[in-house]
Parts: C-alpha cells; structure tokens; sequence
C-alpha cells in the first residue's frame, strides 16, 4: 500500500531500500513508510521487429543523395578535397540543396513509404479498442492496430508505420544494432531511473506509484560489462524530468501503470535532447532476480520526435542530415509522413493528430536513487 | 684500431658524401661494431640500444564478438579478426575490454576514443584536448637525442591524419607518400645560400642512389669492419636499394607494352583511400621507416594506416569503410556486416605486416622490434555504435627487455589510461599515475611487463 507521505524520507529511505529499518549513526532508526524501490534502466531501446517486421512492397525510402544526385555528387567531391587539405565542409553547405533537417519546409515532400500492412511488433493497447483505418476510433485518429508476438490484438505502434520502411530500422541494421550494442544505456551522458513505491509483494499488489525519472550521471558498469546494480545514482538536478509518479498494481508478477506524461533526458554522442512520450504506460514483468523487464507505452509528441531524430550536433556543426543519410531517410518526407501516420492527442480545433504511438523495451536493475534536493532540504 | 678510421669516426652512424653541391647524409644501423660484446649496448658509453615508441593507428575498430579473445593469459586464442596476427602473435600482446569513461561526458563520434587513449581522458568539448598525446610526452622525456623528435606517417596520403598533437591546435602533421618520407630522412640537407629556393629533386636522388653518392665513405668504412658487420651492412643497404628501386620505378616512365592503349582520361581523383594504394603505401613506409628507426633518425613515430570514420574505400565503390558501418545490413546467417568487416581485416593483416617488418631487421642481439614498443589501436570498439567500450589494443615489441609479449590482458571496464600509463613508465618516464577525471589511474598493467 503506498503512503503518500514519503518524499520527507529523502536519502535515507533511499540508501534504505526496501528495508523496514537502518542503521545510522549507530543508532537504529525505525521506517514506518511503505518500501520505496529504486531502479536503473539497463536497457532502453526503440522496438524493431526482428521475426515479422512486414513487407515493404513499394521499396524502401531513399535518401537525399537519391533524390538530388548531382548537388550530393558535387558536394561530395569538394568535401573529399576540402578534407584532404584539413578544411571541413559543413552539411548545410550551398552546394547541397537547403538542409531540410533543421526547416523541414524548406524542401519540398519528396514522399515517404510507410509500412501499411501487418506485422508482428511489441506494444501497448493504448486507446483500449481495436483500430481500424477505415474509421477514427475514440479519441484517435483512424490507424490499423498490429498484433504482438503472444497474439494480443489492438497494439498501437504507429512508429513502426512511419519507420518499418527505413533502412536503418529494418532487422540487422544499423537502429537494430545500435540497440543490440545497448550504447544509449552503456555510453549516455544521463541515465533513467525508476522508482516503485508501496510495493509489498512484488507478485501482487493492488496499489504502487511507479516513477520515471532522469538520473544526473550515467550508468556504471561492471566487470563483465553490464549495468551494475546496487549502485546509487543522483536524480537528475532539474525537475522537469522528475515525472508525475502514475498509479499502478503488480497481478502475478505483471506490473500495470496508469498514463502518465514523460519527460526523459537524452544526452549522448550528437544528440542533446528530451523525449517528451505522453499517456505512457507500463507493462513489465518483476522478476525473482528483481529484474524487471517490460515495454513503456507511449504517444510520442510529432515535433519532439522530429527534433530527436535530426537534432544532431557535433560542436556548432549540425550532423542531422548526415545521421538520416546514414538512417535511411529524408527529413522533408519524415516530417511530413508523421501527420499521417499520428495516432494521438488530437488538436481540438483541427483533429489532427500530434503524437505517434510507439513502445520501447526495457530492463532495469535494483538501484539506490538519490535525491540531492530532498537529502539537501533534510 | 686502423688507421684513418678512428673510433670516434667508427662510432658516428652515418655516411656522407655530395650531390650537386648539396649535402647527403645516409644513416647507418647499429653495427656490432657500435656495440659490447653482448650485443645489448653501445660499446662507446655502455648505454643500451635506444628504445623506441610508436603508436600504429586504425580507424573504425572492430567486431567484438569476433576480434576479442575468450581467453586472458598466454594461451590466448585468436577469433576470426585476429587471425591475421597469427603469424605475429609471439611479438605482441593482446588488450582488450579498456575503455573510455566518459563519466557524463558526450561520446564525441570518432574523437573521444583515440583523444581519450592518448591524452588520457574523455574530451570534453569538440576544441578540448585533456593533454597531450603521450608520443609527445615520450618525445619530451627522450629529449633531442636523434636528428627528428618523431616522424608521423598516414599510409591514406593526408597531411591532417595524424592525432600527435600537443594540444588541439599544435597538431603534428603526417608525411603522405614513402616518397616524402624516404626524401625527409634520406633526402638531402642542403640549403642553398643564395637562392633559398632550391629543392632537391627526389628523382635525381634515387637515379643517382643515396648509397653511390657516399660510396667512398662507404668503402672505407666496409674495410675496417668484420665479417658479422660487413654481412649486416650489405643487408642493410640491400633494403635501402630496392627501395630506391621501387621509388624509381615509380618515378620513371614505363616502357611501350604493344597491348597496351590508352584509356579514357578518369575523373579527378583526390589523394587515394582505395584500399590496395593504402596497403602498399603503408607497407613502404614502414620498410623506410624501420631503416629511419635502425639509423637511429628518430625514436618516436605514429603510422596511421586508416583515419578516424575510415574512408578507406574498395575499387569502384563509392562505400568508404565508414559508410558501410552505419549503413551496410549485417548478413543474418554471418551475424556481422561482410563488406565493412573486409575493412577491418585489411587493417589486421597491414598490422602484422608493420610487426613483421620491424621484427625482420636485426639489431644487436635481438630484432628491431624488440627494441621498439608500438601500440595499436582504433577510435572505436563497434564502429556503427561509435562504441568507446572495449577499445581494441595491441602492444608489440619488447621495449628492450622490459615487456613480455604474448598475453592477452582483459580490461573489464578500466580506463585504457591504465594502457598509456604502462606504456609511458615503460619507456622511462616517472610518474604514478596518469590519465584525467574519471580516467586517472595509478594502476600499470603488469601482466605486459617482463
């Protein structure tokens, strides 16, 4: 059962864990709040369907060097010179066409292939009906559901739609790899955090509050090159990715979380950014090993996503279109497939949808979160 | 000791003579003559053969499921992508599992792992070098003892492949051909007084041969030696002339072949990254540079054989080895990317051939190499993650006695700190520790040391 009264219990509930008692100072000190669990994501990581991703009948989506042969050709050739002599051309150079990555408006839609037909993908039931694209179902707009790999029915995944048919996101290249590598967990600047409060019986528990947050220091690893558990990790110094904790209950060891809106820190090789998921859920298995293993649910906010994906940098240098070169798409199409495909928070005066349904596995390892503000105040 | 030969004209390590008014010097190796009669130091001043340090670069790194050895310790086996070492495998120790910590620092693509191995921390900004590269650290600790601090070669033919640098600004810049190379150390000294312009034609040089312009020297220096040394010398100056050979047929004009005509004219090709140029590039240089380093012309080198995000590229494909790590599907059946991984066992097999070469020249009593320690390493583990976990690294020679080749050492995580402190105390410098931040450490990695 969770007590509300919890957040006073700052860091020496934390260094407590779970534990009913603590010692400290040499004096016993009694803890009459509910257990709060603390957690670190060693995993995190954007499905791709590895058995059944679907077919993509019209091809895959070129990229921009498909699109302006001639600018890229002339383009490439300077860079190669301008790099032997030590220079560095820039990828908004004018030889190229003007760089859509960072005005997606400034070129035209070349189009974009998305994935319409099945597939078998990871996800969440989001809008609890079985979608169909003949037609808006709820609060949603019109879209068809795909079905998960135990045969669940109604899984909204509409990221898989907007990306089933970019290269990069096929199985075996290079976002499959990425993930497989786990570098977003192993060589982020940020690590995620995850709390479980009032949790007495990790097997069945009709009422926890389950947390996501951003940690203020990345993961640390162990010998055998995995997330070390039991560590503590700082919450992240600033608030705004310190998520409102969402009403849930564990039945036969499944976790289940109310929707709640996250913000999560990215900050990693050429990407400084936030994912802004909103109306996530959980879906998770608590193992024995205190492992917990599961899938967020999630709409992903259209112009969030947009900036995620091409919002690279490397000093004052944007890497944007040279990331979607390398990915498998241009940015004029993406941005402009999205609306088509977004599933969620319909704009109250157009009906178009702003957010994409999607999901993104995880697994997080018992930690020690750390909450310097509370421990401060305390 | 004969007359006209003094010991002091014995124990210079070098010929002279002239060609066209200028200057030319030829390095000569350590002879036994140089040397006691154990062979392992300089009879003149008792001091050991000179220990060299090098550092042998190759970009976009590795698939670790196939390059990292399963076992640690001497019994060592050799995965699919160290295979090509196997000839070598007795010169050199394997390192793996050392990484960068960035401890919340950005993983800059394709920098923070070969600034992080040679300054010893992860950068923290696109302008930021934690240090200097530890070459530079070991340059200064030898001081000006040969006639260059440190040469610096890119087998890719670019002048800016180079990571020596003693701050992001003070690069040390590479020399691009075996031709330049063999011309800087080979090559004349001469400055003409009154023009300043002049520059000695390298074709002139190898038609006419280094070695027949200081024949005289030469002959006489060959009378006064014994047999063990006359044996080295004609070896020594053997390899210098069939690399003048090669130079000149490089230079010279073929003759008419009646099958031959004249293809249509290509289109402009910058400085070539095709991936057989930069192995025979390579392959020369290093020949040039293991006579640069037995003559004693310098005792610190960096060979770069790919660049960081390797643009190395096969004939007729415009997929550079970079492009094809991001891009190219990996085989399902193979569970790794063919074509990019063609890459890195070019760089594997062009590492062995660099041992080899160094291994094959005699020095006192041992080789070349086992006066020299070279470290090998990449700016990546897994290249289409940018990966700075479990960098690859090798470390070849004996450094004079002081490393043990032949193991495999397993990093678990440390900072590859621990690899450049090692290297650094190795090479006499004294200190304890190394390496800034969360990559500072104290601890040598003593499974390398004798």
């Amino acid at each position: 059962m969770r007590n509300h009264d919890v957040s006073a219990l700052g860091l020496l509930a934390a260094l407590a864990l779970a534990c009913d008692s603590a010692t400290l100072g040499g004096s016993e000190v009694s803890i009459t709040q509910p257990p709060v669990r603390g957690y670190v994501m060693a995993r995190w990581s954007e499905m791709i369907p590895g058995v059944d991703p679907g077919e993509c009948p019209e091809g895959i989506n070129i990229v921009e060097a498909d699109q302006y042969p001639e600018q890229w050709a002339t383009f490439m050739a300077a860079r190669q010179r301008i790099r032997a002599a030590g220079g560095y051309l820039r990828w908004d150079d004018e030889r190229l066409p003007p760089d859509a990555c960072q005005d997606p408006l400034s070129q035209p839609d070349p189009g974009f292939l998305t994935l319409d037909g099945p597939a078998t993908v990871y996800g969440l039931d989001l809008d609890g009906v079985v979608s169909r694209r003949t037609g808006s179902s709820g609060a949603t707009c019109a879209h068809d559901d795909f079905v998960d790999h135990d045969g669940a029915t109604g899984i909204d995944n509409q990221f898989w739609r907007l990306m089933g048919c970019v290269r990069g996101y096929r199985p075996n290249d290079l976002v499959d790899r990425l993930q497989e590598s786990n570098v977003s967990i192993k060589e982020a600047s940020y690590a995620i955090l995850l709390e479980i409060t009032g949790m007495d019986d990790a097997q069945n528990d009709d009422e926890i509050e389950v947390q996501l947050l951003s940690a203020g220091a990345p993961v640390a690893m162990n010998a055998v090159d995995d997330v070390m558990a039991h560590v503590s990790i700082t919450a992240h110094e600033n608030p705004r990715y310190h998520n409102a904790a969402a009403r849930g209950r564990i039945e036969n060891g499944i976790l289940t979380t109310e929707p709640v809106d996250l913000r999560i820190k990215v900050k990693q090789q050429t990407s400084d950014n936030e994912y802004w998921l909103r109306a996530a859920r959980i879906r998770a298995e608590v193992g024995d090993d205190g492992r917990i293993k599961g899938v967020v649910g999630a709409y992903w906010d259209i112009a969030n996503l947009f900036s995620v994906l091409n919002d690279q940098n490397i000093g004052d240098r944007p890497q944007g279109r040279n990331a979607a070169n390398a990915r498998g798409f241009m940015c004029a199409g993406i941005y402009h497939a999205m609306p088509r495909v977004a599933d969620g928070h319909p704009d109250p005066e157009t009906g178009q949808c702003t957010s994409i349904s999607t999901a993104i596995v995880f697994e997080a390892v018992p930690a020690f979160v750390i909450r310097t503000q509370v421990a401060m105040a305390e | 000791m004969s007359p006209g030969i003094t010991r002091r004209r014995l124990l210079r390590t070098a010929l002279r003579g002239s060609l066209g008014g200028a200057a030319v010097t030829v390095g000569l190796p350590f002879l036994d003559i140089f040397l006691n009669s154990n062979g392992d130091a300089l009879a003149a001043t008792g001091a050991p053969l000179p220990r060299r340090f090098g550092t042998w670069f190759f970009g976009c790194g590795m698939n670790p499921s196939r390059w990292n050895p399963t076992k640690e310790g001497r019994d060592f086996d050799l995965p699919p992508e160290l295979q090509p070492i196997a000839k070598v495998r007795e010169h050199l120790s394997v390192l793996s599992g050392f990484s960068i910590i960035l401890a919340g620092e950005t993983n800059q693509v394709h920098r923070t792992g070969v600034i992080g191995t040679l300054c010893g921390g992860a950068p923290t900004a696109t302008t930021d070098n934690p240090g200097p590269t530890f070459d530079i650290l070991i340059s200064d600790a030898m001081g000006s003892t040969t006639r260059f601090r440190s040469l610096e070669m890119a087998a890719t033919g670019v002048a800016k492949d180079s990571f020596s640098r003693r701050s992001e600004s003070a690069v040390n810049p590479s020399e691009t051909t075996p031709l330049s190379l063999y011309t800087r150390i080979f090559g004349p000294g001469f400055t003409d007084p009154n023009a300043g312009e002049f520059t000695p034609d390298p074709k002139m040089l190898v038609r006419r041969s280094a070695l027949s312009i200081v024949s005289d020297d030469r002959r006489n220096l060959e009378a006064k030696l014994g047999q063990s040394d006359r044996a080295r010398l004609d070896e020594y100056f053997t390899a210098l002339r069939q690399l003048e050979h090669q130079f000149d047929l490089q230079l010279s004009e073929p003759p008419p072949l009646e099958a031959c005509s004249i293809p249509d004219r290509p289109n402009e090709t910058p400085v070539s990254q095709d991936v057989a140029h930069v192995v025979a590039n390579h392959e020369l240089m290093t020949k040039v540079l293991a006579l640069a380093l037995a003559c004693d012309q310098t005792r610190v080198f960096n060979m770069l054989f790919s660049d960081g995000a390797s643009r190395l590229h096969s004939p007729g494909s415009s997929d550079n080895h970079h492009t094809l790590t991001h891009e190219e599907a990996r085989d399902p059946e193979l569970g790794y990317q063919p074509e990019a991984t063609r890459f890195v066992m070019h760089g594997m097999e062009a590492w062995a051939t660099f041992v080899q070469i160094l291994a094959s020249v005699p020095e006192g009593d041992g080789t070349l190499l086992d006066h020299c320690l070279v470290m090998a390493h990449s700016e990546t583990s897994d290249a289409n993650s940018h990966s700075v976990t479990g960098l690859p690294i090798m470390i070849a020679g004996r450094a004079g006695g002081r490393v043990r080749p032949g193991v495999h050492v397993r990093g678990a995580g440390d900072s590859t700190a621990r690899v450049g402190l090692t290297l650094q105390q190795v090479m006499g410098l004294n200190i304890s520790s190394w390496g800034s931040k969360a990559n500072e450490t104290s601890r040598s990695i003593s499974e390398i040391l004798a």
